[in-house]
C-alpha cells in the first residue's frame, strides 16, 4: 500500500468501516511507515478534540426541566390521561400508599373468602325448591362469584364456574403462549378414547370450519392438556396474528354446577355465546352444552374474541351435543 | 386492579420506549442544538422527534440502532421545518476550496481551543458540518448517516472527506490568526502551528 492510498482510507480505518482484508493491509503499511503513523495519530487526536469540544460545551447539554417536561408529556401521550394521578395523590407517595393498598387487598381477600364459604354451603331453599329460576340464579351466581382483582366476569356468564374459566385462561397462557405446562399434552383422539368422547374428532370439526373462513383462521395444533388438575381439549388457531385457544372441558358429571346446583342448558336450548370473563390481556368467551363448557381465549379485543367464538360455536356445539346424546 | 388488554399493551410499549429511546435524549439534543443553534428551537425539535418516534415506535425493530433511527426522524423533521420557514440554506460546492486546503495537521491543545474548533466547524457549509458531526462526534456509521440524511453512502464519504479537509484548513487559518505555530510539518512541508 502506498502512502497516498493510506491517506484516502485513513478515516475509514479510524471509523472501523474497512473490510478485514483492507484493514490488514493498512496495519501492514503502518508498521513500516512512520509518517503515516503520525498522520493517523493526528487524525485520531483531531476527532478526540472535536468530540471534546462538543461534549465540554454546556450549550449542548439538556436542561433538566426540559427533560422532566418531555418525559411527562411523552408518558401522558403513551399511557393516556387516565394514568396521570390526580393532584391529591401526587403528594401521597411511598409507605402510606403501600399500607393503604395492603389494607384494601386484605379486606378484599377477607370478603372473597367469606363469599367462598357461603358458596360451599347448600343452596337456599327458594332456589332448590323452585328448581332454579334461571335469571335469579344467574344473577345470584354473578353476585357471589366476585373474582380476585385481576379477573373480571361479565354479567353474561351463566352457570360457568369462575374456577373453570380461570383454568381456561391459565391453560391458554401456559400451554399456547408459554409452552410451559407441568404435564405434557396428549393426542386429542387418545384423550377422546380415555377421558371424554366429546374430544374425538374435534380437530376435524375446527379444521373444517377454519377452511371455510377464507383464510381468516389458521389451524396451529390440537391436543388434550391439563391445567391445575382440569383436563381440556385444546385446539389452537391463529387469527390475524393472535393465538386463539378453544378449550373444551366437561363441566360436571351430572350436568349440574356443583357450586350453584343450577341445571345445565339442555342441548336443544338456544345456543348462547357470551363474553364471560377477562383477565390481564386475555378475553374469554364461552358457551355450554348439557355437559361441557367451551371457552375461547385470546388477546383479541372482547368483541373480536366473541365474534370468533360465535363463528365456531354452531359446529362445535353440534359435535359435542351429538357425542353427549350418544353416550 | 383490572387492566384492559389495550392498557397492558400501552404500558409495555411505553416501557420499551422509555428503555430504548429516551436514553438517546442527550445525543439528540446535541445534534438538535447544532442544527438550530438555539435552545428553544432545539427543544422543540427534540420534543417533536420523540413524539413522532413514540407514534411510530411499533415500526422500530428492537435490537437495531435506536439512536440512528431517532436521528433519521429528526433530520426529516428538520428538513420540513427549514422548508416551512424558507430557511433552507443553499450550500455552495466547496470542492475547489477543499482541494486547495492543507494536508493533515495536528491540532495542539495549547494552541487551539474548543471554541476555535466549534467556530471552524460553524464556518463550513452545512452539508459538510452535518456529516462531520454525525461521524466524528456522534460515531454513526456511514450507513446510518446515509439513512438519516437520505443520501447515498458514496455522497456521505465524499462529504466527509471534503468536510474534514475544510475543517483542517479553517483550523490552520485560525491558528495563524492567533500567531500559533512556527515549526514546519515534516511530512507536508507546510507551515504548521501544531508541531510538537
Amino acid at each position: 500500500m502506498e502512502c497516498s492510498e493510506f491517506d484516502d482510507i485513513a478515516d475509514l480505518y479510524l471509523g472501523d468501516e474497512l473490510q478485514g482484508e483492507t484493514n490488514h493491509e493498512v496495519l501492514q503499511h503502518l508498521e513500516g511507515c512512520a509518517a503515516c503513523r503520525r498522520e493517523l495519530a493526528a487524525r485520531r487526536e483531531f476527532r478526540a478534540r472535536l468530540r471534546a469540544a462538543f461534549y465540554g460545551d454546556a450549550a449542548f447539554s439538556v436542561r433538566p426541566e426540559f427533560e422532566e417536561r418531555l418525559r411527562a408529556d411523552l408518558r401522558s401521550k403513551a399511557l393516556g390521561p387516565a394514568i396521570a394521578r390526580p393532584a391529591l395523590f401526587r403528594r401521597i407517595n411511598g409507605w402510606p400508599v403501600a399500607i393503604a393498598a395492603s389494607l384494601l387487598i386484605a379486606v378484599g381477600i377477607g370478603l372473597f373468602t367469606l363469599q367462598q364459604r357461603r358458596l360451599s354451603q347448600p343452596p337456599p331453599a327458594d332456589v332448590a325448591t323452585t328448581g332454579g329460576d334461571a335469571r335469579t340464579a344467574a344473577k345470584r351466581n354473578v353476585e357471589v362469584s366476585v373474582p380476585p382483582a385481576q379477573h373480571q366476569e361479565s354479567p353474561g356468564v351463566r352457570n360457568t364456574s369462575f374456577a373453570l374459566s380461570e383454568a381456561a385462561i391459565g391453560d391458554h397462557r401456559d400451554c399456547a403462549i408459554k409452552f410451559n405446562l407441568a404435564e405434557d399434552p396428549i393426542d386429542l383422539e387418545e384423550a377422546g378414547r380415555k377421558y371424554d368422547a366429546a374430544f374425538t374428532n374435534l380437530t376435524s370439526v375446527v379444521k373444517t370450519r377454519s377452511e371455510d373462513s377464507a383464510g381468516q383462521f389458521e389451524f396451529i395444533e390440537s391436543h388434550s392438556c391439563v391445567f391445575k388438575g382440569q383436563r381440556f381439549a385444546h385446539v389452537v388457531l391463529n387469527h390475524r396474528g393472535s393465538v386463539v385457544s378453544f378449550l373444551i372441558a366437561e363441566r360436571e358429571q351430572d350436568g349440574k354446577n356443583t357450586r350453584t346446583g343450577q341445571a345445565a342448558p339442555p342441548n336443544d336450548a338456544r345456543l348462547e355465546v357470551v363474553a364471560c370473563s377477562s383477565s390481564g390481556q386475555f378475553q374469554v368467551s364461552c358457551f355450554e352444552t348439557a355437559r361441557h363448557v367451551v371457552f375461547v381465549v385470546s388477546d383479541l379485543r372482547e368483541a373480536d374474541n366473541l365474534a370468533v367464538a360465535r363463528a365456531f360455536a354452531p359446529a362445535l356445539h353440534e359435535h359435542i351435543a351429538r357425542s353427549e346424546n350418544t353416550a | 386492579m383490572f387492566r384492559s388488554a389495550r392498557q397492558v399493551k400501552r404500558e409495555d410499549q411505553w416501557a420499551a420506549f422509555e428503555g430504548e429511546a429516551l436514553p438517546c435524549l442527550d445525543y439528540l439534543y446535541r445534534i438538535a442544538m447544532w442544527l438550530t443553534r438555539n435552545h428553544t428551537e432545539a427543544e422543540d425539535i427534540v420534543q417533536e422527534t420523540f413524539t413522532e418516534a413514540l407514534k411510530s415506535f411499533h415500526r422500530y425493530e428492537p435490537g437495531t440502532n435506536c439512536r440512528a433511527w431517532l436521528v433519521t426522524i429528526m433530520y426529516h423533521l428538520n428538513s420540513k421545518r427549514l422548508r416551512a420557514g424558507s430557511k433552507l440554506r443553499l450550500v455552495y460546492d466547496s470542492e475547489i476550496r477543499a482541494s486547495a486546503t492543507a494536508a493533515y495537521i495536528l491540532p495542539t491543545p495549547q494552541g487551539i481551543t474548543d471554541e476555535d474548533i466549534l467556530s471552524a466547524l460553524h464556518a463550513l457549509p452545512v452539508q459538510f458540518q452535518e456529516v462531520v458531526v454525525l461521524s466524528d462526534v456522534e460515531d454513526m456509521t456511514y450507513k446510518e448517516i446515509s439513512a438519516a440524511l437520505g443520501v447515498p453512502i458514496g455522497t456521505v464519504m465524499s462529504r466527509l472527506h471534503r468536510g474534514r479537509k475544510l475543517l483542517r484548513a479553517e483550523l490552520l487559518t485560525c491558528a495563524n490568526e492567533h500567531g500559533i505555530g512556527r515549526a514546519r510539518d515534516e511530512v507536508s512541508g507546510q507551515a504548521s502551528p501544531f508541531a510538537g
